[in-house]
């Protein structure tokens, strides 16, 4: 069901309708009802795959707090401490097994679904490499909705069991409506299961603030995601399907542009199901925090799809810069390269495996492997390079709280992130060198001086609404970044602040109504 | 607990451990600092603090991940 849609409008209204017409203590059960016709619109077989993971990870997790209590009956029970410590240590061994099969059958139908075809085609490029003639016909499934989601949420849960953070859930419709949660079962947020899943399985009274909160903010995310995200979209779509007739100017363009549109399609997604979240009284988590307004890489990944950094953050990163391995490997920089290595190394080893898994989760290609690799490469770079930084910033006499340095930093960090999105806009690395080689040599610069012809295939309306989109991002997120957007939505009149939704709800009737592009398809449910 | 303040300082020299107490909901700490000072507590007290104590509210102040250090000594 798209989510900007006459469809998904009536949806709402009887969900909230009935969310706050049945006993509060049923509430959750509307949750619950609605996630399945909400994901039943996308193919009902569909449902099979939710339905396996849900009842894997909920049985698993049962069957590893089960287990713990055990070892924890024996061990109390054992009369000496060696006897304890060999309870403790099989009861261990045996919960990181079942808690690894776990993870693989939560994860096997995503991996095959998202990976096999890439898998195949790698095999093929191999074979032919080695002169074989085997070669595989590629497959072309259909991911099921939210896959890629649900799962994390799904392992994450898992995990958490694994190690205590809070207990398994006992009822298996409660834990499916956390994990099918419909606001955020095909883009995220990422959610845990004891602040989300709690959340949704509180008593939630009617609120007319947040009625007006939540509104205002989906009537926010909508104008991002039809005015600015899907008319931007039309130019550079255009621009990107057919590069090798542009010029090198309307590349760069196209690689700005999606930045641009990969934000307001990407937040005003975030907008919607917050806001319409906010109505029925649950928070979800914010994905978002101007992340344009960052200073550095490392902090535009802090800044942007947050809830997914700290997902990789907690489940990858930890594990492996605090496992064995890491932990070697950092004693023995700090014997050989000083304790400032020893600190660094096991991070640097855990990075590696984020950003593997970050380039692949955002698409079963090797340009998003690489992409991934290059933000790393530069996250490390910048780490440890930080004192030869400093060093210079002092030579030069360069005050880093100045708001010249700010904004060149906020700049430098725009820019580099759009040049690294380079690899994720093209479909493939030959795409990638044949773009950057007419920015470099066809740039064609007269086009420059009439900027509306970038615009490819856009009317003038359509670029106006997109100038004026993008200038209010920019002003929202300034405003949040100092700190003052609570005070000036407050103390905004409210003749001026209905105007404002007013102008909002024209330029989406103007601009989006009637429009082909009014399918409600999101650029990272594709992920 | 002067040993562990020595730990923290070694790590992040500029940051007060005496006095503060919101090291991680600050965003003071950051991951690879918790690393460094996890792997040195490690060693230096002969225990083993994993991923699963890898909380806020054991790592938001010295005297926090003093206490766990005396659990995790005790138990």
């Amino acid at each position: 069901m798209p989510l900007i849609s006459f469809q998904f409008m009536l949806f709402g209204i009887i969900t909230i309708g009935l969310y706050f017409a049945v006993p509060k203590k049923r509430q959750w059960i509307v949750i619950c009802v609605a996630n399945i016709v909400f994901y039943a619109f996308s193919g009902i077989v569909y449902l099979v795959y939710l339905l396996f993971t849900s009842l894997v990870t909920f049985w698993m997790a049962l069957k590893l707090e089960e287990i713990a209590e055990i070892g924890t009956k024996l061990a109390a029970t054992a009369d000496s401490v060696s006897v304890k410590t060999e309870v403790r240590g099989s009861i261990l061994t045996v919960r990181k097994l079942l808690c690894g099969v776990a993870i693989v059958l939560a994860m096997g139908p995503w991996i095959v679904l998202k990976y096999t075809s890439f898998f195949i085609a790698n095999v093929n490029m191999l074979s032919t490499w080695f002169h074989s003639e085997w070669q595989k016909d590629t497959v072309s499934w259909v991911l099921p909705l939210g896959i890629s989601f649900y799962t994390f949420h799904a392992v994450g849960y898992l995990v958490d069991v694994y190690r205590s953070k809070y207990k398994a859930e006992r009822n298996f419709a409660k834990y499916f409506t956390f994990l099918a949660y419909f606001p955020h079962i095909t883009e995220g947020p990422f959610s845990r299961f004891d602040k989300l899943g709690r959340s949704i399985l509180e008593e939630h009274s009617f609120s007319y603030d947040r009625l007006c909160q939540g509104c205002s903010r989906i009537l926010w995310g909508v104008f991002k995601k039809t005015v600015v995200a899907d008319k931007l979209g039309i130019a550079i779509t255009t621009i990107l399907a057919d590069y090798i007739n542009y010029s090198g100017a309307y590349i760069l363009f196209a690689v700005f542009g999606y930045s641009i549109r990969i934000y307001a399609d990407f937040s005003g997604y975030m907008d919607i199901v917050c806001g319409f979240s906010t109505i029925l009284g649950i928070d979800l988590a914010e994905n978002f925090e101007q992340p344009y307004f960052a200073r550095t890489i490392d902090e535009f990944w802090r800044r942007w799809h947050i809830t997914l950094g700290k997902w990789f953050k907690d489940y990858v990163f930890y594990p492996v810069s605090m496992g064995g391995v890491g932990q070697k490997m950092s004693k023995m920089a700090r014997k050989k390269w000083g304790a400032k290595m020893g600190k660094l190394v096991p991070g640097y080893f855990a990075l590696i495996f984020v950003w593997s898994a970050t380039g692949i989760w955002h698409g079963a290609h090797w340009s998003y492997l690489v992409w991934g690799y290059l933000n790393l490469l530069v996250i490390l770079s910048t780490m440890q390079l930080s004192d030869t930084y400093e060093a210079i910033k002092t030579k030069l006499h360069i005050k880093s709280d100045s708001w010249i340095w700010q904004m060149f930093c906020i700049l430098r960090t725009f820019f580099l992130v759009c040049l690294l999105r380079f690899f994720s806009v093209g479909v493939g690395l030959k795409a990638f060198f044949s773009m950057l080689q007419k920015v470099f040599f066809e740039f064609n610069p007269e086009v420059i001086k009439n900027p509306i012809l970038l615009f490819v295939g856009m009317s003038e309306a359509e670029v106006c609404g997109v100038l004026i989109g993008v200038a209010l991002m920019i002003m929202v997120d300034a405003f949040n970044e100092s700190g003052k957007w609570d005070t000036v939505k407050k103390k905004c009149p409210m003749v001026f602040r209905n105007a404002i939704y007013a102008g909002l709800i024209l330029f989406i009737m103007v601009l989006a109504g009637g429009s082909s592009d009014l399918t409600g398809g999101f650029m990272y449910a594709n992920f | 607990m002067e040993q562990l303040l020595k730990i923290m300082s070694e790590v992040r020299p500029d940051i007060d451990f005496e006095k503060e107490t919101e090291l991680i909901d600050a965003d003071i700490l950051d991951s690879f600092d918790i690393i460094a000072i996890v792997s040195d507590v490690n060693d230096q007290f002969g225990i083993q603090i994993n991923v699963n104590d890898l909380l806020p509210e054991n790592f938001n102040s010295a005297a926090a991940l003093y206490d766990l250090i005396q659990t995790m000594l005790n138990s």
